[in-house]
């Protein structure tokens, strides 16, 4: 219903900006004749591709010009960009969508630039061709102010819109920067939109002293080059027919879909290995030799921080013992910080890790490494667009310095990255593949306890243990910060350090703790936060209703038992008592219980879903089991267990299942995994395959007869 | 009391300040114990209030709200000075109360203070803008925030702010409830004996509100007070009525009132002076047809007849302007001119309903401007003030009847009407005259919703036919949801509506009638498979006919103080035909359900005709709204349909 154009600009305040009026001024109407009165050929267009007759809405053009220049003989830069969009709007519902325009002046990328000029215009084309421009000065302002700032933004109800009409509008941006900002931000964006794309073009104009680094991904051009009349280069790329984004589950936009990535920069002012030193250039590509350059240059700096610290370490335990103890502290270090407001460096873990391998010729490498979401090592044209840290194989420990020590973090994993060795003296760059973790490293087991309460026909008592490893662990938001505080108290302190140097630092920092809650300021802080009283139990009575899909839930009992902060008790585990509405029903004397509905939701698969044709993204391999006992009332037998009996299992993964009765017990075991975080889509139907089981069970019913 | 009135005051202050300081060295000495116990007592206020009501962070312990009423000296026009002041209290410790304050062109903020513990003032933490409504596209509302800390449990802040309505017109209803608890609130009315002001008390019953009414003779005032202690904050339930049929509230019907000449002027004393405003603001219209002149004669080109041509207008402006709403000053009254509204293909009620009549009137019918007030709204036209309406339609009048037709409604059938509007009073256009009509009351049978489907078993899955038909608000309902929906997507959004999104109903065959006519109800019919509906242990079926099972889980919270606002009357049918599978004989079939009261009726029948079993269902709702009075027995009667709808049906093999 209402479409709004801020683009992927920052949204921020602004005490007072001018920008060009709607009052069609002389230079207004110069820019609009120069966009409106010789467009190109996409930008004449007026017929959807064959192919998009059925959509909503089809995009028939779309361009993105980007200028970033030095004016000659002045010390000020200017940043351009200019959008503009004809679309074609087939329906009702695009229509509607399109009515109601809302748009922002005061966006701007940084707080060094000025926004000097701002200009939207709307136009639409009517089915005969006739054009008719939007009288802007029928916006409507909306503000907000309190006593610092002030923002404003407009909204405009578009007149005359009809299903077949074309909505051709334009955005432009003018920044002037007056300090010599020498960077300018980093943009990224995906091409694709909710509307198919007929033509789509970007292109970027640099002049003498300002360059620029590019990546296009998903299926993006090479770029190509053309000059302006005024003999600028102009680097630009072109796209026909993009298909609309679609809209699935465990997918990657950014590493599928057409996308890009750039900055652009002053040259010849900053060093930097991956600038090229020279003007008018773009740089789509990093080499190998840039790549050692760096990791050298990052490895002198880390040198000399852990060696200046730690000069003086000794022989430590063994590199696994080593490893776990650092991540604990790794851990207390960031919780305490967080929790206490201590100054405690998180890199201090980090440097003293450093130091110990080197001292003591404990390979390790240095590493360069890519969150998977958004691109190959192939992409990677900036230092901004990698995670700098080191990597042990021997126990796929990774580290960086500013705040990571412990397992290769899932956004990593299965990710091929630049690595060097961080022991030799004259090290060579290799390409390197980060280990996945296996299914069973992020595992949630679960004991569920079913009863039935006596003279309660609509509830059955659910008594839950939940133990959880690796990525399915989240505690986040279930704990009040003075149980959190406290566990982790509990749970760290009669802890023991093998590895010296860690002990002293863990001591150190204990003692620290330990001061702070002695001193005043810790008292207060204590007390306060014993008296958080925030209820949790509606955001874990939440959870479970979206667990269960039932309203019906009325939450007994919630404990975290374990925090899993430590290596060697590294489980999660809660307990949970609950009632749950809904989950069976009489019949005569007789139950009917959904026990398959016990092992809470699973998902659904619509029809449409079954089919895919785009590559599977998940978070990481994974298992869930669990065991379901249900205490059969006295006098009652049991039908259907064999319809619990489920095998389904592939090279993607697996739903196994069975229940048997024991004594006066049903004892139900499940077992889901999912053995990869990527799957190719051919394979998406043995996915599919035991999903669908998996759901299937869900379905399942027992007959609780009661015994004549 | 308001800072303002502080600043203007500082002169006369400063004159007192040597007997001041005596009078403070005394008087500090009793203060000092006073404030100690009065902190105590919040604190325990505080601290009982909060233990009864774990999950709220503040209370107000007291409000004053007092409305004088002034002469302006320009235009000798009344006006209206709010003066509140609230004592608010921190339920827990570190907590910002958010207070907030309406204004616009009619309403002004003229003062505001904050103050800790009743005594240091707090800078003013203040963000102001354009009050933001989703279903609003722009209006003129504009909204204070301002951020009252509160340290601990028993702190204690007051918030005083000062209000005019410039014009007395705009000053209509006061509400005692507010966002917050409270403990006690007081609204003071001073009326002057210059001033005709009646105050209609509104939802009083079930509330103890103290009324108290005096005289000033001095001043020459009339005062009412009105308090009340103890009330919740406004509830936040689901299917609610708007706030002013069910929270105890005051309606302001200023009639008139004497200049400083004593000389009468009448404001809104009777319907005649509310119909004289609403038609002086409408006739600064400037409508002109030549715009939409010839659309009307290509709409009716060729149509003798008068009610055909006058629905191809009526459904031409439905189907090709837009509804955005504006709510802005004078504009909020004042229609947008035909002509803009036609060129434009937007515009609001007044706008829609203008453009309308213009068309209408082109093409030689008698088109009048209807002012209306939806059932969102409490009252009728016997107080005639600005709160009344809400609403702009249109009536022509056609060979002596009447017929009123609303463009704001989409996919609406001339001589239909929807619920929102039916019933509610109209205020016709008749010159210098007007009409008071009101809109026809239809029965339920006009949403009246059927269901037939004949299933058989093929293995554990139910395979079957279907049709559904959907009529009044649950077809225009469904046309405006299929309607918004991207072409490429309607057909899934219908379909949605026969399998619910169910997993394991396997929709095939799929047809319905035109969407484009509004004037039949619109079918569904489809063929289906519908799995894990039967379960079968040891030869015995359980089968489940009844997969929509609706009004399963609406008890409703027994405790909640607004009914429950259905939006529709509601008639719903279903005939299952289920075939029973050769081998098998019925063991047990669920009882039949039959509860019938005045406002509601389940009525659930099996029953067995050879190898089938038809099963029937029921619902009719004849009511828009249920009251609270009737919760329990809706309660007990959702409780039998639940266990109807869960019991199978069994069968055995012979």
């Amino acid at each position: 219903m209402k479409k709004t154009i801020i683009l992927s600009l920052l949204l921020c305040f602004s005490a007072s900006l001018a920008f060009a009026q709607e009052e069609l001024s002389k230079a207004e109407q110069k820019f609009r004749k120069k966009i409106w009165g010789e467009p190109s050929a996409a930008f004449r267009a007026t017929e959807t591709p064959e192919k998009y007759k059925n959509e909503s809405a089809v995009i028939l053009a779309k361009t993105f010009e980007y200028e970033f220049t030095k004016l000659s003989m002045m010390q000020t830069l200017r940043e351009t960009m200019f959008y503009q969009t004809r679309i074609k709007l087939l329906d009702a519902a695009a229509v509607k969508e399109y009515s109601e325009i809302s748009f922002n002046p005061y966006a701007r990328p940084s707080d060094y630039h000025q926004l000097s000029e701002y200009r939207i215009a709307i136009k639409i084309v009517k089915a005969d061709k006739r054009e008719i421009v939007i009288d802007n000065s029928e916006k409507v302002a909306m503000e907000v102010q309190n006593d610092y700032a002030k923002a404003k933004s407009f909204k405009l109800a578009v007149p005359n819109l009809e299903v077949g009409d074309i909505i051709d509008y334009f955005i432009y941006y003018n920044f002037t920067l007056t300090s010599m900002a020498f960077i300018m931000p980093y943009q990224q964006f995906i091409i694709s939109e909710q509307y198919p794309i007929a033509y789509y073009r970007f292109s970027a104009l640099l002049q003498r002293k300002t360059g620029m680094n590019f990546s296009g991904t998903g299926g993006v051009p090479e770029l190509k080059m053309e000059e302006d009349k005024d003999g600028d280069d102009i680097r630009y790329f072109e796209m026909r027919n993009i298909d609309k984004a679609p809209d699935l589950k465990w997918f990657y936009p950014y590493r599928v879909l057409p996308a890009v990535r750039f900055q652009a920069r002053m040259t010849g002012h900053y060093y930097n290995t991956f600038w090229d030193a020279k003007g008018r250039s773009i740089k789509t590509k990093t080499t190998t030799d840039e790549w050692i350059k760096q990791l050298r240059n990052d490895k002198d700096i880390d040198s000399e921080i852990s060696l200046k610290s730690f000069n003086k370490m000794k022989k430590e335990t063994n590199i696994n013992t080593f490893l776990m103890e650092a991540q604990a502290l790794h851990f207390y270090t960031i919780y305490t910080n967080a929790l206490l407001g201590l100054g405690n460096g998180s890199n201090r873990v980090f440097d003293v890790a450093v130091a110990n391998f080197k001292k003591n010729k404990i390979p390790f490498k240095y590493a360069y490494c890519i969150p998977r979401e958004y691109i190959t090592l192939n992409d990677i044209i900036l230092q901004r667009d990698v995670i700098r840290g080191i990597y042990i194989e021997s126990t796929k420990t990774f580290a960086f310095g500013s705040g990571f020590f412990g397992k290769v973090p899932a956004y990593m994993q299965g990710t091929k990255v630049y690595a060097m060795s961080g022991l030799s003296k004259k090290p060579t760059l290799e390409t390197i593949d980060l280990p996945a973790e296996n299914k069973n490293e992020n595992a949630t087991l679960t004991d569920i306890n079913v009863s039935f309460i006596p003279d309660n026909e609509e509830n059955l008592l659910i008594k839950s243990k939940e133990t959880t490893l690796g990525n399915n662990q989240d505690v986040s938001g279930l704990y009040t910060e003075y149980q959190f505080n406290k566990q982790f108290t509990d749970e760290y302190a009669s802890y023991q350090m093998k590895t010296p140097t860690l002990q002293k630092e863990f001591i150190r920092i204990k003692k620290e703790v330990d001061d702070f809650y002695k001193s005043k300021k810790g008292i207060k802080m204590n007390e306060e936060k014993r008296k958080d009283t925030v209820d949790r139990n509606p955001v874990v009575t939440a959870s479970l209703k979206k667990e269960y899909e039932t309203d019906k839930i009325i939450l007994k009992r919630f404990e975290i038992a374990q925090l899993g902060a430590l290596a060697e008790k590294s489980e999660v585990i809660i307990n949970k008592d609950f009632e749950i509405g809904g989950l069976f029903k009489k019949v005569g004397e007789n139950y009917i219980l959904d026990a398959g509905k016990l092992i809470g939701s699973q998902l659904a698969l619509k029809k449409e879903e079954l089919i895919r044709t785009q590559d599977v993204y998940m978070p990481y391999a994974r298992e869930f089991k669990n065991t379901v006992k249900i205490t059969v009332p006295a006098g009652y037998s049991v039908q259907g267990l064999e319809k619990f009996t489920y095998n389904i299992s592939n090279e993607t993964g697996g739903f196994v299942s069975k229940a048997e009765l024991v004594e006066n017990e049903i004892i139900i075991t499940t077992h889901k995994y999912y053995n990869h975080l990527f799957e190719k889509a051919a394979d998406w139907d043995k996915m599919t395959a035991f999903l669908e089981g998996c759901f299937q069970f869900t379905q399942q019913k027992i007959l609780l007869k009661k015994n004549n | 009391m308001i800072k303002k009135t502080v600043l203007q005051n500082l002169s006369k202050i400063n004159l007192k300040i040597a007997f001041t300081l005596l009078f403070c060295t005394i008087f500090s000495l009793s203060f000092a114990q006073k404030n100690k116990e009065s902190k105590e007592e919040n604190k325990n206020m505080a601290t009982a209030f909060a233990k009864t009501n774990p999950k709220e962070l503040f209370l107000l312990k007291e409000v004053t709200e007092t409305f004088t009423f002034e002469r302006s000296s320009k235009n000798d026009f009344p006006s209206v000075v709010q003066e509140t002041k609230e004592v608010i209290l921190g339920l827990k410790d570190d907590q910002t109360a958010k207070r907030s304050l309406f204004y616009n062109d009619q309403i002004a903020i003229v003062g505001e203070e904050v103050r800790k513990d009743g005594k240091d003032e707090m800078s003013l933490n203040r963000t102001c803008g354009n009050y933001n409504s989703e279903d609003i596209f722009y209006s003129d509302a504009k909204l204070c925030i301002y951020s009252v800390y509160l340290e601990k449990i028993g702190s204690m802040s007051t918030f005083e702010n000062k209000k005019v309505f410039g014009d007395i017109k705009y000053f209509t209803t006061e509400y005692f409830h507010d966002q917050l608890s409270i403990a006690k609130k007081t609204m003071i009315f001073k009326v002057p004996d210059w001033l005709d002001l009646e105050l209609k008390e509104i939802n009083f019953k079930g509330f103890e509100i103290e009324k108290k009414e005096s005289f000033d003779a001095k001043k020459k005032l009339k005062i009412y007070e009105f308090i009340i202690k103890d009330i919740p904050a406004f509830e936040k339930a689901q299917f609610s009525l708007g706030a002013s049929h069910t929270y105890p509230h005051v309606l302001i019907w200023a009639k008139s009132f004497l200049n400083k000449n004593n000389k009468k002027t009448v404001l809104l004393e009777t319907i005649q002076d509310l119909y004289r405003w609403y038609k002086e603001v409408a006739d600064q219209m400037q409508n002109k047809s030549d715009a939409f002149a010839p659309t009307v004669k290509q709409l009716t080109k060729n149509i003798t007849d008068d009610k055909e041509r006058l629905k191809a207008i009526y459904y031409w402006v439905q189907d090709n302007i837009r509804y955005i709403a504006f709510e802005d000053g004078i504009a909020a009254f004042k229609p947008a001119n035909a002509q803009d509204v036609f060129t434009k293909k937007y515009g609001d009620c007044k706008g829609m309903a203008n453009l309308v009549k213009e068309m209408l009137k082109v093409a030689g019918f008698d088109a009048r401007l209807t002012w209306i007030g939806t059932s969102h709204v409490a009252y009728d036209f016997s107080v005639p003030c600005l709160a009344v309406n809400n609403h702009m339609i249109c009536t022509v009048l056609l060979n002596n009847k009447r017929y009123v037709i609303d463009p704001t409604e989409k996919f609406i059938a001339f001589e239909d009407y929807a619920e929102r509007i039916q019933g509610r009073q109209i205020l016709i256009e008749d010159g210098d005259k007007y009409i008071l009509e009101t809109v026809p009351v239809f029965n339920k049978e006009r949403n009246a919703t059927i269901l037939e489907e004949e299933i058989k078993l093929v293995g554990e899955v139910l395979e079957g036919k279907g049709k559904q038909i959907l009529q009044g608000e649950s077809k225009t309902g469904t046309l405006n949801m299929v309607k918004a929906t991207p072409a490429n997507l309607q057909q899934k959004a219908l379909r949605n509506i026969v399998d619910d999104g169910n997993k394991n109903f396997d929709l095939k065959e799929f047809k319905t009638t035109s969407l484009e006519n509004r004037e039949i109800p619109l079918e569904l019919e489809y063929s289906f498979a519908l799995a894990n509906q039967v379960t079968t242990f040891e030869g015995e079926m359980y089968v489940t006919l009844d997969f929509q099972q609706e009004f399963k889980n609406t008890t409703i919270e027994e405790k909640r103080l607004s009914g429950v606002n259905f939006n529709e009357k509601m008639l719903k049918k279903a005939k299952i035909t289920f075939e029973i599978p050769a081998g098998y004989k019925v063991k047990q079939m669920p009882e039949n359900m039959d509860v019938k009261t005045p406002n509601f009726a389940f009525t659930l029948s099996y029953k067995q005709t050879g190898n089938t079993i038809i099963y029937e269902k029921e619902i009719a709702i004849p009511i828009k709204v249920l009251t609270k009075e009737h919760f329990v027995e809706w309660n007990n009667a959702i409780k039998t349909l639940k266990k109807t709808y869960q019991t199978p049906i069994i069968l055995v093999k012979n």
